[in-house]
């Protein structure tokens, strides 16, 4: 009869390495089911590492020679010039450029984060904000941020507002999207339940909605990072005077190539940094990806 | 009692009827089973009773009163949340035919207080434990976290599953996580328990095991059961009387009294007239399967929705 439709969204988890269910090594003991291959949890690290960090080293080390062979360190600097350039760079890198960098891709990350978790509240809550909104939010994506980040400097001058405005508005689409789509597919069986037990409108969405969106809420979260540190760095390249971007640029008309690398080296660092502190947390509290849409 | 008069029910958005008409009525602490041919009404009369749909027309009565009756102070504090809901939206307009309070976000389970529904899913959330998700009931109902924590220690405990109250559900077995589904459905402190096909998804032996523990779980509960299933089998053993419906829409029930006393054992349906018992049920359902069939192939296919 009427079997309520079965989740309808066949979710492939983007982005994610292992969309599997995640058992808990330590707690499973004589649980009867699942998850004993955790067994060998005990030393993945190698296993697990080994392979990239190989592929890394061996491209490290082309990149390296071929730089020794062309010997024009201001185009091509190698890896070992750059940490060099790095360490000697150290004071004006750190305590000068990455402070303001940091600020501007945190605090526009969290902006954006908040600003997409709640518009997908909304558009959630209203069908009328929903059809109101999303075309909107559609066209705001197809700005090119770095073309239009000039015109933020105009209004705004060489000041953090203008590059957090560029930061918010490449990532907080993707968040509400996600979001948005996390908060929709949740199934539809597990609200009725929770009404047939009374419960409010306010209820389903803090038992199971926020719960079931919480691993796309994740995904998005991973994607919009490494975004967020770029565009503040493109921001900063487009209209600053401090910070990792404007140091890059200012480099480039010296011709000092190790140079323009050095802050580049530390933007990756931070956004891989990010992202390692984003896994561990996910891994840490949402265990049941896999298991949402394990319904017959 | 609970009382079904003269029901009729289509859905929204629907031309087919699906009941017409139907009247039945259910003793307190009996034991029911209702099967029918896929697509006969089960679930559908599930959710008449649980609240998430209303009866076109018609009535249902719990001991002589229409629903919503409010047995618990408990939900007090819901209670008076829906209605301050209620009465913002609709003034006064209590009286309808059916009296039934609809709020925002669709029509909620208005009955949570007289019955409760077990899926046939177990549909128990990953992100709680066991014993939080057996005391989501008292959660959703507002229930102060000690008193609701409390009864589902109890409720677990009666399903035999104490130890697991702080483990995940996906460490537990299919019939384990069954167990806890059931215990989550004594905690809405209903006194109607309805449950949708609650083992069909498990394997036969664990079917069986839990089919003798539901058993022994209604001897001892001063609770009526009403039970979806599509296994003969599985009804002739659990129930006292067996309804079946018939007919598309449903204009009334067929019904069936098990002739064996309510401590029973498994080798009891092997009794002769256990067998023509058996025998006359598949026979009717085989019926109904085929002039469904039939139905379904004179409708014109272009002329679905």
């Amino acid at each position: 009869m009427l079997q309520m439709s079965i989740s309808p969204n066949k979710k492939t988890t983007c982005g994610s390495a292992d969309p599997l269910p995640q058992g808990q090594p330590g707690k499973t003991g004589a649980a009867p089911l699942k998850s004993q291959k955790y067994a060998r949890g005990t030393i993945p690290l190698a296993h697990e590492y080994a392979p990239p960090l190989l592929l890394a080293a061996f491209l490290l080390l082309l990149w390296q020679l071929a730089a020794d062979r062309i010997q024009m360190g201001h185009i091509l600097p190698g890896p070992v010039q750059i940490l060099l350039r790095t360490w000697e760079l150290r004071e004006s890198l750190f305590f000068h450029h990455l402070p303001p960098t940091l600020l501007t891709i945190v605090c526009g990350w969290l902006l954006s984060v908040s600003i997409g978790i709640a518009l997908a509240v909304l558009m959630h809550a209203s069908p009328a904000l929903d059809s109101m909104l999303y075309p909107v939010l559609v066209i705001t994506q197809t700005v090119p941020v770095m073309c239009i980040s000039p015109l933020f400097v105009l209004w705004l001058g060489y000041t953090m507002q203008a590059r957090l405005i560029a930061v918010v508005l490449s990532t907080f689409f993707s968040i509400t999207l996600h979001t948005c789509d996390g908060l929709r597919g949740t199934d539809p069986q597990k609200k009725e339940l929770l009404r047939t037990f009374g419960a409010t409108r306010l209820q389903v969405f803090r038992q199971v909605e926020i719960p079931s969106a919480l691993p796309e809420l994740f995904t998005a979260l991973k994607m919009t990072l490494p975004w967020a540190v770029i565009d503040a760095a493109v921001a900063e390249w487009l209209g600053a005077n401090e910070g990792l971007g404007y140091f890059s640029r200012r480099m480039i008309s010296k011709m000092d190539g190790a140079a323009v690398f050095a802050p580049l080296l530390l933007l990756s660092f931070l956004a891989l940094l990010g992202m390692a502190l984003l896994q561990s947390a996910e891994h840490r509290f949402i265990t049941w990806r896999g298991e949402l849409q394990d319904s017959l | 009692m609970l009382e079904l008069k003269d029901i009729s029910f289509t859905y929204p958005h629907s031309a087919e009827e699906i009941f017409r008409g139907l009247s039945l009525s259910i003793e307190d602490r009996s034991f029911v089973s209702i099967i029918g041919a896929s697509g006969s009404g089960k679930t559908t009369l599930f959710r008449l009773l649980n609240g998430l749909e209303e009866p076109s027309s018609g009535s249902i009565l719990l001991d002589g009163t229409p629903l919503p009756v409010r047995t618990s102070a408990k939900r007090q504090s819901t209670q008076s949340f829906q209605n301050k809901l209620h009465n913002n939206k609709t003034e006064n307009k209590s009286d309808n035919k059916t009296g039934i309070r609809q709020i925002e976000g669709g029509p909620t389970g208005r009955h949570a207080q007289y019955a409760a529904y077990m899926p046939q899913q177990d549909l128990l959330f990953p992100w709680l434990t066991v014993e939080k998700n057996v005391m989501l009931p008292m959660t959703i109902q507002r229930n102060p976290k000690e008193e609701g924590l409390q009864a589902a220690r109890d409720m677990l405990a009666r399903v035999g599953l104490s130890e697991w109250a702080g483990r995940y559900p996906r460490e537990l077995s299919g019939g384990m996580r069954q167990r806890v589904s059931f215990a989550r459905t004594l905690c809405a402190g209903a006194d109607l328990l309805l449950l949708d096909e609650p083992f069909s998804a498990l394997d036969s032996i664990t079917r069986i095991s839990l089919q003798e523990w539901l058993l022994d779980q209604w001897n001892a509960l001063e609770k009526t059961i009403l039970f979806i299933t599509h296994d003969v089998e599985e009804a002739i053993f659990l129930s006292g009387r067996i309804l079946v419906l018939t007919g598309r829409p449903v204009t009334g029930l067929q019904e069936y009294t098990v002739p064996l006393p309510a401590e029973r054992t498994r080798d009891m349906l092997l009794r002769p007239e256990i067998a023509e018992l058996k025998e006359s049920l598949i026979s009717l359902l085989r019926q109904e399967a085929e002039a469904m069939g039939r139905r379904d192939k004179s409708a014109d296919p272009g002329g679905a929705l």
